[in-house]
């Protein structure tokens, strides 16, 4: 069973240590990054490309995330991304969506156990990433008949 | 009889053109010396007088056996009545009381002579008078061993060269009174504190007006009243504590009339009420009051009293037209130093504002990454002791919901700050009320609305979202406190910066829409109402009261002003003024 590799960046330790450990409890390989520019190296050196990639929307600049965002689908179409705010800014979010994300998630929600939020949209990106594998190879199988 | 040789004449010396006190100095020397050439005399000696003390001092001294002990001789005139024939006070004294010249060639069978030397016979003494006012500036007496030494014609002489040296006194006045101003200008310009400007108005204006105490009385915001917020010698101890209202006694009438008064004894005057007195009534010889204009209208009251000072006919007390030029710029010069500390005060919460909306920012990010940081241990926590007994379990729970209260404190803060990052576009003040209205007020319920909205009110800048934000949070608040039925009544209306003439708000725009919250709850104490737009207050059971506080942030973004102005027990009010976009600005 091949194990689902998930690249995590964020400027701030504590918040990537906390991520790692969580998603490591379920099995998941997680590979940490501390900047926009180590996490972008990570995604063009990967041989595979990442399953997921969960990234802070706000590094060294406003633009970080969007860049990474990029950045990962531009290395491969079927990583699915999600993006980090520390406050929420639904402009910033819809942004994010119409450049492909797979959601976003605020890092401080009264109240809720965000970490069990992410490894629960982890998940769903997951079974997302398989059934676009599985329509693509459909389509190309499609393509042998025609 | 020998003719009596020509006296000569005197020549002004050109250093009086432009005197410095040293350059005085000399020149009255000179003049002793001329006196006693021109007359022949032995001795004499100028005094003048010391107006502080009531005391004659006797500065310059020309001939022989002045000693030191001579020399320092002071003469007091307070409480001189030249009336009294049985006061044997001396010709000098006589001289500066009445203002007129007095000799004698025979001291020793004169009733005022007070003897000074042993070999005077002869003796003569002349006022050194202003020209105009008839102040009485000093004395220059002469003395002579030789009986009956002087006559008229001396007389005349003398009272030229005492003409002269008036003048040159004069001018030295008027040039300290300048160099006095300046200073008072330059000393304006350095200082930022609104306490230290007025002290340094006080202790000038008293002793370039020669006057016994200055007081300066400031409007209150509301316009009504003026509060003593800077005196000198009595009423020091009531700073910050008498008013007047506007309109009552001398210096209401010169607020509300914004106009000067000029008195001598302010009792007789009809408007004088005695509400405030740097001295006993009867003896405020002359009273002076001027307005204070700053940039955005009258600011208060600048005024400067002097004190009886016995019966001395020969010393006016009256401020005269050249006294009330100089209050008047110097109470110009303290309106733009207060607007000027009031500006660098703004400025300097601009800035502070600036960065501690920056160190909010930075700190609520920091704090909210800790928190992430924090839970996170917590999760793992909670793995790891799956298993442990209640008490453990309880523990975490407990240790859950602290974060979350934190988490919620966070959120608020990063609210607050914010709230002062607005995107401002024209909006509809009438369409935003209705909407927050709409959106608040519920549906069901005891409590009765009322919606007054003006029509045809001009468009404001806003950002409608946070604006209807901090509308919404009045109303809900008028909600929480009428729990058994009431009612809020919200109203809006445009008005001109004219009636609001006497706030001394600064006016940004010359209209201001006006949008009113009132209920019938139990309103605000005059405690709640200092404290209620501070954050964390509240006097509701549940939140964090950082409500208001937020309404007054946004409401201050948008360049606006809150109040509240209820009655305490008779429900809240209230008041907040937008600025109206004019046409043609953006």
């Amino acid at each position: 069973m091949h194990m689902n590799r998930i690249l995590v960046i964020d400027d701030e330790q504590a918040v990537r240590e906390a991520i790692a450990r969580r998603l490591q409890r379920e099995e998941h390989e997680v590979v940490i990054a501390a900047t926009e520019a180590d996490g972008i190296a990570h995604l063009r050196e990967s041989d595979p490309a990442f399953d997921v990639v969960l990234t802070d929307m706000l590094m060294e600049t406003p633009a970080s995330g969007v860049n990474v965002l990029r950045a990962a689908l531009m290395r491969d179409v079927f990583t699915e991304v999600v993006v980090l705010t520390a406050y929420g800014s639904v402009k910033n979010a819809v942004e994010c969506m119409k450049l492909g994300a797979f959601d976003y998630v605020e890092k401080n929600i009264p109240e809720v156990d965000v970490l069990e939020l992410l490894c629960l949209k982890v998940q769903q990106a997951i079974e997302r990433r398989a059934a676009a594998l599985v329509t693509v190879r459909k389509l190309e199988r499609a393509k042998e008949f025609a | 009889m020998h003719p009596t040789p020509a006296l000569p004449e005197v020549e002004f010396p050109s250093e009086t053109t432009s005197p410095s006190m040293v350059e005085c100095e000399e020149f009255l020397h000179s003049v002793l010396d001329e006196a006693l050439t021109t007359v022949n005399a032995a001795r004499g000696f100028i005094a003048l007088v010391d107006t502080d003390r009531g005391e004659l001092e006797v500065r310059f001294t020309a001939g022989p056996d002045w000693t030191e002990e001579t020399r320092r001789f002071r003469l007091t005139i307070r409480d001189f009545d030249p009336d009294d024939a049985t006061q044997r006070r001396g010709i000098t004294r006589l001289v500066v009381a009445t203002g007129a010249p007095y000799w004698t060639g025979d001291v020793a069978g004169d009733p005022h002579y007070l003897r000074f030397f042993d070999d005077t016979t002869s003796e003569l003494a002349v006022a050194i008078q202003e020209t105009r006012s008839r102040r009485v500036l000093g004395v220059l007496n002469v003395e002579s061993p030789r009986a009956d030494a002087f006559t008229s014609r001396h007389c005349e002489a003398l009272q030229r060269l005492a003409q002269r040296a008036a003048i040159a006194f004069t001018m030295v006045e008027h040039q300290a009174r300048e160099e006095a101003l300046i200073a008072v200008g330059q000393e304006l310009g350095a200082t930022a504190s609104v306490s230290q400007v007025m002290q340094t108005i006080v202790a000038h204006a008293r002793r370039i007006l020669r006057a016994e105490d200055c007081s300066i009385f400031r409007t209150r915001e509301d316009g009504e009243s003026l509060t003593l917020t800077a005196s000198h010698g009595w009423l020091t101890g009531q700073v910050g504590k008498k008013q007047y209202r506007m309109g009552e006694g001398l210096t209401g009438w010169i607020a509300e009339h914004a106009e000067a008064i000029r008195v001598t004894d302010p009792r007789s005057d009809p408007r004088w009420k005695g509400v405030l007195t740097e001295f006993p009534p009867d003896e405020i010889s002359a009273f002076m009051g001027v307005p204070i204009f700053g940039r955005d209208g009258l600011l208060g009251v600048l005024r400067v009293v002097r004190r009886r000072k016995g019966l001395l006919a020969y010393i006016p007390q009256e401020f005269t037209d050249a006294d009330e030029e100089i209050l008047k710029t110097i109470a110009s010069q303290l309106g733009v130093a207060l607007d000027k500390a009031e500006l660098v005060g703004k400025l300097l919460n601009a800035e502070r504002m600036a960065a501690w909306g920056e160190l909010s920012a930075r700190s609520a990010h920091m704090l909210g990454n800790a928190l992430f940081g924090v839970k996170g241990e917590v999760n793992e926590l909670r793995h790891q002791l799956a298993e442990a007994p209640a008490p453990i379990q309880e523990l975490l729970m407990a240790v859950d919901r602290g974060l979350g209260r934190v988490e919620h404190i966070l959120e608020e803060f990063r609210d607050f700050v914010r709230a002062t990052q607005l995107t401002l576009e024209e909006a509809d003040c009438n369409q935003l009320v209705s909407e927050a209205v709409n959106e608040t007020f519920p549906k069901r319920g005891p409590l009765k609305l009322e919606l007054s909205l003006a029509e045809g009110l001009p468009p404001i800048a806003a950002d409608a979202h946070k604006l209807k934000r901090g509308f919404s949070e009045l109303v809900e608040n008028s909600v929480d406190f009428q729990p058994e039925g009431g009612s809020i009544r919200v109203t809006t209306e445009l008005i001109d910066t004219a009636e609001l003439n006497n706030l001394v708000i600064a006016a940004r725009a010359r209209r201001y829409v006006r949008i009113v919250f009132e209920d019938r709850g139990p309103g605000l104490s005059d405690d709640d109402r200092r404290m209620v737009f501070t954050p964390f207050f509240t006097r509701k059971a549940k939140g964090m009261g950082l409500g208001l506080s937020i309404v007054k942030g946004i409401i201050d973004a948008h360049r606006g002003l809150i109040r509240e102005t209820g009655v305490p027990g008779n429900g809240a009010r209230f008041e907040i003024l937008l600025p109206a976009k004019e046409e043609g600005c953006t």
